[in-house]
Formats: structure tokens, C-alpha cells, sequence
């Protein structure tokens, strides 16, 4: 059976992560799922603008969810802000008919249905749960046995509805990882927030106090990368290593990858092919040589 | 950890808790919709309301209950988005609210859902103008989330492809077009509508029809 879901990759990975966005595709043609391209959505928009203006949030972002349930699809989303946005919009209109009223509105003289039936699903979960890790065993051209990482979920993968348990997502991501052959390395900071909405009110800020603290713990675990299933978390840790290089003058030299980067090398991508190292901002070309190397 | 003079039960409604002297806490609620759930907590444990404080920040406000037993004073501490300026009354519970909460509603615009007896009670019944003491969202809007939200309701999104981008997509072979960084005028025109009919542009300029 072929899963078909929209595609929402959101800005950051279009925009900066195009090596991201082109492992993900390359995983989910492999696993056989479909991917529609829907140009009538728009930003998500994020969660934080719904500070500046909480109905211009819920509206935009409904309107999203009222697109998808016209062409009666799921949207799939590689991104965890795009994520949250649109996990919260469907929760408020559905349990806040106070605060959705003026939305459903304008949804309703837009010609949109004002029943929102999509749901949005992050990348992790339609790999996890609908694909099935036995597809993604059946799917590997090798193992990434040997390769030991530590994780970073990003905080919107904790997003749940009320009462669910918020470590599931996270958990799929370890069994995700497991399944490829990686071992995984704790340090209890996997929650922790890489500082990237910190970032957006004071940078420097976020480096000292969020980005760094993480990236000293995992220096010291020795595993060979960091891994996300963030955008953002990815970003943020790449750029704040270049800066505390000259704010410091301290270098940490994590390698940080996406996950769908090791699916897709389990999958038979060679990253040192497509150049993949030239697209990230921290020292990776050593982890991908060991993996192309290495494996099984 | 809630002190020992604090009913436990807020525990798990509180995400910060801070002394200012002897016997003297503040309770952030971890979302001003639990209120209402933290004041009845309260006034069946014996402490009664004695004012509620409301401070502007610009692009929230942060209201104070406070809240006393004996020597013992409990501010319970909300944030509300300006945008959205509305709050649970606590008067279904605790009657003595009734003229605080209409106060906080005539000087700063802030409703009290659910509040018996919304009228005027500071200012005269006839006033037209704005409430008095609430500040524009713009200037206090951090200019982050002042920049999101006109990039938002001008362009429907926040970021789009440079020129980089678009090369690199296009060496991987990547599509050229791609949501939501796409630049159609047709999104966009229905994003700036919304944009109008809710107001935005009154925090932050959208330009001409």
C-alpha cells in the first residue's frame, strides 16, 4: 500500500538545508511514500508569532489544516516548528471554539471547510508508525553499526496532546536509530533547548546558555556526531559552534546530522558524492567517510 | 518546589516559583487559563484576594493576584498575549474579585470571561476612548516578532530562497518551487486579507491594496 501524505518541508529546510531536504525525499521514495505538492499553503506559521498576534497565528495556520482537509490528505512535516504550529491550531480549533470563532469565519468566506479532518504528522512518526521499522530493515543497504551519536529530539517533538505520554515521539527517533545499527550515548541533556527561539530576542544569550551547554556535554561523551530531527536544532548547533570560536575562542567540533541523513546513507546514499559536507557548517566529512567506509 | 505555606495542589499548575521576602512568594502559572483553578486552590485553603496588579509589557501583560493568609502573601503571576487579552474571571469564585477585575478591564482592556457583572467601575460609562492605561502592541512588539509578523502578513511566510538556495536546489536537482517559500501572489493576496480583516496592520504596516 502507498502512503501519500502533503509535504510540508517548511522554510528552514528548503531554504538552508537543501542536503536535508534532499535526504528526506530520497528516504520516503525508498520506503514508497508519496509525497504531494500543495502550492496554495503557506507559512505555518510559527508558534511564537501567535505572541504578536495570537488570531493571525490561528487563522494562517488553520487555513493550512482547512487546504489539506480539502484534498482530503494528511500533511507530513520534516520540520518540528511547522510541527507544533499545526498540531496546536487543530487542538485550539477544535477544543477552543471561544478563540477559533473569528477564524472558522474566515475560513468559511474563504470557501474552506471549517471541519478540519487532517491531522499534521512529523517526519519521525509516519517513518516510525505508519512506514514500520520492519520497511526500514528491509530498506537498508547497510548497517551504521559502530556508529555512536547523541540525540537531540527539539523541543516541538515533546508536543502531545493532553495526557499522552511526550516521550514518544523521542522514543521513535531512538528506535528509528536503533534500527540502522546506531548506538545512542546519554547525558540526560536531550531535552534541553538548543537556544534557537532564545536566539530570535538575544543571540549571544542563547549561545552561552543554551547551545554551549549541550555541545560541551556532548564533546565529552565521545560519540562521533550529534544527531536531530530538528531544522532548527541543526542550524542552531552548527552556527553557535562558529561563533563561539571567535566570541570564546573555543571549539567544540561536533559534527551535527539530521536524521534523515543517516536513514538515507543506510538507504545507499553517498553523502561524500552528493557533497553533502560542503552544506554543513560543522566538521561531518569524517563521520561520512566512516560510514561509506564502513557498514554492512 | 511550592513552599509549605502554599496549598501543594499548585504544583503542577506552577512553572516558576520566587520569594521577595519573608513570606512573600510569587507563582507564575504555566498558562493564564489555570486561574481560575489556582484561585479556587487558594480561597478553599483560607487565603482571600487583596488586589490584583496588571503591568503593560508591550506585547503581554502580567497580571498579579495577590492573594494573603495570616502573614503569608502569595502573588500568583499570569501572562496574557495582548493579542488575544482575555482571561477566565475569578469572581464565580471568589465574589471579592468582582470590582478588581473590572478595574483591570476599564484601565487596560483586558476581559474577564465569564465575569458577572461586566460594567464600567474607574472609568464613566459613556468613555469612547481606549482604555487608559494599555499601551499600543507595536512599540512594545520586540522588533523579531514585530519583523515575523509583517513578513508574515506581506509575504506568507518568513523566509524565502536566495539566490544560493535556488542554485544549490537546483544542482541536487531539487524542485524549484517549494512550500512555503514559493512567492505566489495568489497566497499571498489571501494571507494579506487576513491579515486586514484581523487587524494586523495595526501592529505592524502591510501596505496598499
Amino acid at each position: 500500500m502507498t502512503l501519500k501524505y502533503i509535504f510540508y518541508p517548511g522554510c528552514f529546510i528548503p531554504a538552508m538545508l537543501p542536503h536535508v531536504e534532499y535526504s528526506i525525499r530520497y528516504v520516503l521514495n525508498r520506503l514508497n511514500v508519496e509525497l504531494q505538492e500543495i502550492p496554495e499553503l503557506s507559512c505555518c506559521p510559527p508558534k511564537i508569532t501567535s505572541v504578536g498576534d495570537f488570531k493571525a497565528w490561528l487563522t494562517i495556520s488553520a487555513r493550512n489544516l482547512a487546504i489539506a482537509t480539502k484534498y482530503g490528505l494528511d500533511l507530513l512535516t520534516p520540520c518540528n516548528g511547522c510541527f507544533e504550529s499545526f498540531f496546536e491550531a487543530k487542538h485550539f480549533i477544535k477544543h477552543r471554539p471561544d478563540l477559533a470563532r473569528d477564524t472558522l469565519d474566515i475560513l468559511k468566506k474563504l470557501g474552506l471547510p471549517t471541519k478540519i479532518e487532517s491531522n499534521v504528522k512529523h517526519f519521525v512518526e509516519v517513518i516510525h508508525r505508519d512506514v514500520g521499522l520492519d520497511k526500514i530493515s528491509e530498506n537498508m543497504i547497510k548497517s551504521l553499526s559502530g556508529l555512536k551519536v547523541a540525540v537531540h529530539y527539539g523541543c516541538h517533538l515533546f508536543v502531545t496532546k493532553p495526557g499522552e505520554d511526550v516521550w514518544e515521539k523521542p522514543r521513535m527517533m531512538d528506535e528509528i536509530l536503533r534500527t540502522l545499527g546506531v548506538e545512542i550515548v546519554r547525558d540526560g541533556l536531550e531535552r534541553i533547548c538548543c537556544g534557537f527561539v532564545l536566539s530570535t530576542i538575544n543571540d549571544e544569550k542563547a549561545i552561552l546558555e543554551r547551545s554551549e551547554v549541550r555541545l560541551k556535554s556532548v564533546k565529552s561523551l565521545d560519540v562521533d556526531c550529534l544527531v536531530t530531527p530538528c531544522p532548527q536544532c541543526l542550524i542552531r548547533f552548527e552556527y553557535s559552534q562558529i561563533k563561539l570560536r571567535s566570541m570564546k575562542k573555543v571549539r567544540y567540533d561536533v559534527p551535527v546530522l539530521h536524521l534523515a541523513e543517516l536513514l538515507a546513507i543506510a538507504f545507499g546514499l553517498d553523502p561524500l558524492k552528493m557533497r553533502f559536507d560542503r552544506l554543513h557548517r560543522s566538521p561531518v566529512k569524517p563521520v561520512f567517510e566512516k560510514l561509506v567506509k564502513g557498514g554492512s | 518546589m511550592i513552599p509549605e505555606e502554599i496549598p501543594k495542589e499548585l504544583e503542577e499548575m506552577v512553572c516558576e516559583v520566587y520569594s521577595t521576602g519573608p513570606k512573600r512568594y510569587v507563582l507564575t502559572l504555566s498558562s493564564y487559563e489555570r486561574i481560575r483553578e489556582a484561585a479556587k486552590t487558594l480561597f478553599n485553603n483560607g487565603f482571600r484576594i487583596t488586589t490584583i496588579t496588571t503591568l503593560d509589557r508591550g506585547f503581554y501583560f502580567e497580571l498579579l493576584y495577590h492573594f494573603v493568609k495570616k502573614n503569608i502573601i502569595a502573588s500568583i503571576k499570569i501572562l496574557v498575549p495582548k493579542g488575544e487579552s482575555k482571561v477566565p474571571s475569578i469572581t464565580p469564585i471568589i465574589p471579592g474579585a468582582n470590582w478588581l477585575e473590572r478595574e483591570v478591564r476599564d484601565l487596560f482592556g483586558i476581559e474577564f470571561v465569564e465575569h458577572p457583572e461586566p460594567k464600567r467601575v474607574v472609568l464613566p460609562p459613556d468613555w469612547k476612548d481606549k482604555p487608559p492605561l494599555r499601551k499600543p502592541v507595536a512599540p512594545g512588539l520586540p522588533e523579531t516578532y514585530a519583523n515575523y509578523l509583517m513578513s508574515l502578513a506581506t509575504k506568507a511566510a518568513l523566509a524565502s530562497l536566495s539566490g544560493l538556495a535556488k542554485r544549490r536546489r537546483k544542482q541536487m536537482g531539487l524542485p524549484e518551487i517549494v512550500t512555503p517559500v514559493h512567492e505566489s501572489k495568489e497566497v499571498i493576496e489571501e494571507v494579506k486579507k487576513i491579515s486586514k480583516e484581523l487587524k494586523v496592520d495595526r501592529k505592524v504596516p502591510i501596505g496598499g491594496e
